[in-house]
C-alpha cells in the first residue's frame, strides 16, 4: 500500500515519466546513431568522423541521463 | 576530362570537385559536383530551437517552486539536451541529403536520422531531361530551387531539392553530359 502512494505520488510520477522519456531517448539517438554509421559508408568525406562522433556523445548522454533518473530521482 | 576548377561554397553546399567518395566508386570515376541544400533552409530550425532554448528557461522557472533542486536541475539537462538532439537531427539530415554528380552516374542519397536511408543511382547515358525550378521569394532572393533530372523509361527520376545556385549546377551537369555524348 506504502508502495503503491509512493508510486503515485509527485515525486514518484516524475520518477517514472523521466524514466520513460529518458529511455525513449536512448531509442532515439542509438536510432540515429546506427543512420549515421550507415550513412557514412556510403557517402564518405573528412567530416564524417565529426558527425559519428557527435552522435556517440549524444548515444552516451541519453544513456547517461536514463541512468541518473534511476539514481537521483 | 572536363576542366574544372575545384571550389566549395556556402557550407559545402556546392562543391566543385570535393574532397568526397562513395560507396561503390569505380576506379576510374571522379566525382565532379556535391549538392546539398542551401544552409538558409536550416534558418527556420534554427529559430524553432533558440524559441525552445527560451521557452524551456522560462517553463522552467515557472515551475520551479514546484519542483525540488534536482528534478529542477534534471528537468532543465533532459529539456536542453532534447533540444539539442532536435537541432543535430536537422543538421545530420542536412548533411547526408547529398546529390553526387560523377563522370559516370548521379547518385541521390536521402537520408533521414530516424527512418531511412536511400541511395538511388542513374547513369549519365540514361538521363533524357534536365529541368531548374525556382519558385517563392526566399529562392529568389538566396537564389536556390530544385533541379528535376529526368531519365529514360521507367528509372526513377532524381531530385536534387532546394540546392544553392541551380543554374550554375544544371550547367555543369549538361557540360558533362555533352562531354561524356549523350543525347543532352
Amino acid at each position: 500500500m506504502e508502495a503503491l502512494s509512493n508510486f503515485f505520488s509527485f515525486d514518484g510520477m516524475f520518477k517514472v515519466g523521466a524514466i520513460a522519456f529518458s529511455f525513449l531517448f536512448v531509442v532515439l539517438t542509438i536510432q540515429m546513431h546506427a543512420n549515421v554509421s550507415q550513412v557514412i559508408k556510403s557517402v564518405i568525406t573528412s567530416r564524417n568522423i565529426f558527425y559519428l562522433t557527435i552522435s556517440k556523445i549524444l548515444v552516451a548522454i541519453s544513456v547517461l541521463l536514463f541512468l541518473l533518473a534511476f539514481v537521483i530521482l | 576530362m572536363l576542366q574544372l576548377t575545384p571550389r566549395h561554397s556556402l557550407f559545402h553546399a556546392l562543391c566543385i570537385k570535393p574532397d568526397l567518395r562513395f560507396e561503390n566508386q569505380k576506379k576510374d570515376e571522379e566525382v565532379i559536383l556535391s549538392l546539398r541544400a542551401h544552409p538558409i533552409t536550416l534558418i527556420p530550425t534554427l529559430l524553432n530551437s533558440i524559441i525552445l532554448f527560451i521557452l524551456i528557461l522560462f517553463l522552467g522557472f515557472l515551475f520551479r517552486p514546484f519542483l525540488g533542486i534536482i528534478q529542477f536541475l534534471y528537468l532543465m539537462i533532459f529539456f536542453y539536451f532534447a533540444s539539442f538532439v532536435y537541432l543535430w537531427f536537422q543538421l545530420v539530415n542536412w548533411y547526408f541529403n547529398v546529390g553526387i554528380v560523377t563522370n559516370l552516374q548521379i547518385i541521390d542519397v536521402d537520408f533521414s536520422a530516424l527512418t531511412f536511408r536511400n541511395v538511388s543511382r542513374t547513369e549519365l547515358s540514361h538521363i533524357e531531361d534536365i529541368t531548374i525550378k525556382v519558385s517563392g521569394f526566399a529562392s529568389s532572393i538566396f537564389d536556390f530551387g530544385n533541379i528535376f533530372v529526368q531519365t529514360a523509361g521507367s528509372e526513377i527520376n532524381t531530385e536534387f531539392m532546394q540546392v544553392p545556385n541551380p543554374s550554375q549546377a544544371a550547367h555543369i551537369i549538361q557540360d558533362i553530359l555533352k562531354h561524356n555524348g549523350s543525347t543532352q
